[in-house]
């Protein structure tokens, strides 16, 4: 146990933004420490993924099983984080992968990560694994740990309410693994508020593998940037710009707003990626954004949905998060579980054929309640389905769920099945790629890049997707750059006001993937990677249709912290945090043939809508990757960052390590 | 002549509330895609589909009885 002495956050003898605390939490030995690193420590590392990778790579030797105790998993912050500014609550947990086994790397937002900070600390480092469940409290600077036996094998929402009635405070936040962590699904997330989830690269299963069942936080202080008024000025802005960027319609609508517009473009995966459009464009509507707003959300029937149907992370006005009241076969949904995002209704809907609004959010309500990663399930789902669709698997693997295309109540029986380690269930919960690989069959089929399955915006319509996807260290992520649509001739004209800075002034078709696409790819990979960094949601922070702009983190950043940040020095920031990534997956073992395209995407074009008989080349997706290689300053043939690049980003001590 | 209007995420507000984006508008015989968005005062840039086919410009002329439906250019999310 260990008690911060000093209870105020980054008053005159600290620094601006930050606690300057980092607590160590050994679960092995039970120990608990707190390091106070110095300012040069936060200049270099400055929180958020890149903090997280620092300790996955001092801590956590090379070659490790990532569900064995030697990973670390870190949950970090960053300056900004708890200010009262929109889009700062955000929170990176980061380890090693049990689906890549390279760099894990996950973001969620809420109210948790505000108040780890007003709790008192920057970051949580863990290390070791409990004999034992236990859950960590951290109370205004107060760590311990607490046995979690009667938390174990429990739903999401109901140990919210067991801890907040134990702890007799409703304000505390909870981040927990569910059933699915418990029994280390490689898909299982972290949760908070039962309905945000640090989901992807199974960072659920990582905690789960330490016995750590939940961290509470609670904290009274409140965090002191070096210019409040900055800050103030910031904040103010933002009601300004709502209308302006568009993001009064995202509030309003959420997420799940672009179904329709993606089944438009041709780019709504339909029937795991064979095509880019459901069967037609009412059959999208019954899952789109727009019916959830006037028929789903809480308050809907007395047009009341905006006030009582849309909930927020600490501080953000953007509102863009779902409040579902509904039922699907006779159940109640529990509006606590949140509602589904345009990805969890993509996945548990068209990915799987499915046009059943009410279904795919109750699928999102149980990967909520269970704790998995909608995206991975949903997907692992719908390769099942294709599989099943093509005699691979039959109704006696299936314990005779007729697990076709569009058949939302096989969808629900496959997931209960998945969620509980039952049956066939047992072999899809650790995804799709390890599922094939127990098979022996289905390889054809999968979706997957190192190990994760793709998530819903399609690279056949948005090319330079397609190469993020294959270069992206923890496997193909929709949040790791800006989607081709912010940069075509037709894009929006303050999307392209906000990429000139970046020196992106020659807007590309939405399927081209020439030098041009490459170096947008990359300038705004470094953007979404500092957001990472920074600890911004990218809803909000952006290099094109988000509230804010680049420019706007870099304020932000000089704000909190009171040091000189630019435009440069932001994307800087996220170059060093991708690179950082990249040269510990080559620790790991990973290289540029681990940058790959699942085959069928190669092999196959699509069918249908707009996207008609779209394919990605061979050709145009190789010589892409070497020149975003290139561009990148990483070696052409490895795919591992060269030592100029990494000590270009002050990173030189991991080319020693690399003995580059 | 008649053509049906299927509006989609914001562009519902171009709209009665009421009408949550469908409606049927007359317009004169040859009115174009663009004519018609005009008229609606839709002056952004869009995605717009006739029929549910999509390899129609905006000077293309719309045939009575005729569904537009229109969607915002969407990026991320
Ligand atoms: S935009 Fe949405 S997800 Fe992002 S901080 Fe605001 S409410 Fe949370």
């Amino acid at each position: 146990m260990f008690v911060i002495e000093n209870n105020v956050i980054g008053d005159e003898k600290m620094l601006h933004g930050y606690t300057g605390n980092i607590l160590h939490v050994n679960l092995t030995t039970r120990s608990i420490e707190v390091e106070t690193p110095d300012e040069a420590f936060y200049r270099d590392y400055i929180g958020g993924s890149l903090m997280g990778l620092y300790y996955l790579w001092k801590f956590a030797p090379q070659g490790i099983d990532a569900l064995s105790p030697e990973n670390v998993l870190t949950f970090a912050l960053s300056a900004p984080t708890g200010l009262p500014v929109s889009g700062q609550s955000r929170c990176t947990a980061t380890c090693k992968s049990p689906s890549s086994g390279g760099a894990a790397d996950s973001q969620a937002g809420g109210f948790w990560p505000a108040e780890l900070k007003f709790a008192g600390y920057d970051a949580v480092v863990i290390r070791g694994a409990a004999s034992e469940p236990v859950y960590l409290s951290i109370m205004n600077g107060e760590a311990k740990l607490h046995d979690a036996a009667h938390l174990w094998g429990k739903m999401t929402l109901d140990v919210d309410n067991i801890l907040k009635k134990e702890w007799n405070d409703k304000k505390i936040e909870i981040a927990q693994i569910g059933i699915s962590g418990e029994k280390l699904a490689n898909f299982a997330s972290v949760m908070n508020m039962s309905n945000r989830a640090w989901g992807r690269t199974g960072v659920g299963a990582v905690m789960g593998s330490k016995k750590l069942k939940a961290i509470v936080v609670r904290g009274s202080q409140r965090v002191t940037p070096a210019d409040k008024k900055a800050v103030m000025a910031l904040s103010r802005r933002g009601p300004k710009e709502m209308e302006p960027t568009g993001m009064d319609s995202f509030g309003k609508y959420g997420t799940i707003g672009i179904v329709t517009s993606q089944h438009g473009a041709g780019g709504l995966p339909t029937n795991n990626f064979n095509s880019g459009v459901m069967a037609s464009l009412e059959d999208a509507t019954k899952i789109g954004g727009e019916r959830l707003y006037d028929e789903l959300l809480r308050g809907a029937a007395e047009e009341k949905q905006d006030r009582k149907g849309r909930d927020t992370c600490y501080a953000c006005i953007v509102r863009c998060k779902r409040v579902v009241e509904s039922e699907y076969n006779g159940k109640k949904l529990d509006p606590d579980y949140g509602g589904p995002e345009y990805e969890s209704i993509a996945t548990f809907g068209s990915y799987c054929g499915v046009n059943d609004l009410h279904a795919g959010s109750y699928a999102n309500q149980l990967c909520n309640a269970y704790g998995v990663d909608t995206i991975s399930c949903g997907a692992t789902i719908a390769w099942a389905m294709e599989c099943f669709e093509n005699g691979l698997i039959t109704l006696e693997d299936t314990d005779g769920i007729e697990l076709k295309f569009g058949n939302a109540e096989a969808m629900i029986a496959m997931l209960e099945k998945t969620l509980n380690r039952e049956g066939f269930g047992d072999i899809l919960a650790d995804g799709s790629a390890k599922a094939a690989d127990r098979l022996g069959k289905g390889h054809e089929y999968l979706i997957t890049i190192k190990g994760q399955e793709l998530p819903a915006h399609m690279p056949q319509v948005k090319r330079s997707l397609a190469l993020i996807y294959a270069v992206n260290p923890f496997g193909a992520d929709h949040q790791s750059a800006e989607h081709d649509p912010a940069y075509t001739p037709k894009s929006y004209d303050n999307n392209k006001a906000r990429l000139a800075p970046l020196g992106l002034h020659k807007p590309q078709d939405a399927r081209v993937l020439n030098a041009e696409k490459v170096e947008f790819a990359l300038k705004t990979q470094y953007a979404f990677s500092a957001a990472d960094t920074l600890g911004l949601c990218q809803f909000v922070y952006g290099p094109s249709w988000q509230l804010y702009g680049v420019q706007e983190m870099a304020d932000l950043m000089c704000a909190a912290t009171g040091w000189d940040v630019t435009l440069e020095a932001i994307q800087d920031m996220g170059k060093k945090r991708l690179n950082m990534m990249r040269a510990y997956n080559a620790r790991e073992g990973l290289q540029r043939d681990d940058d790959t395209l699942p085959e069928k995407m190669l092999e196959k074009a699509l069918v249908g809508g707009r996207s008609d008989g779209v394919r990605i080349e061979h050709e145009e997706f190789e010589s892409a990757l070497t020149m975003y290689f290139e561009q990148a300053g990483w070696d052409v043939a490895s795919g591992i960052p060269t030592r100029a690049t990494l000590a270009s980003v002050g990173l030189e001590w991991v080319a020693d390590e690399l003995s580059l | 002549m008649q053509v049906n209007i299927h509006l989609f995420g914001s562009l519902r507000d171009y709209l009665p509330r009421e009408q949550r984006g469908r409606t049927t508008v007359e317009v004169e015989t040859a009115s174009t895609i663009h004519d018609v968005l005009h008229s609606l005062g839709i002056e952004k840039p869009v995605l717009f589909a006739v029929n549910e086919a999509h390899d129609n410009d905006s000077t293309y002329q719309l045939q009575a009885g005729d569904t537009l439906t229109v969607f915002e250019l969407t990026a991320g999310g």
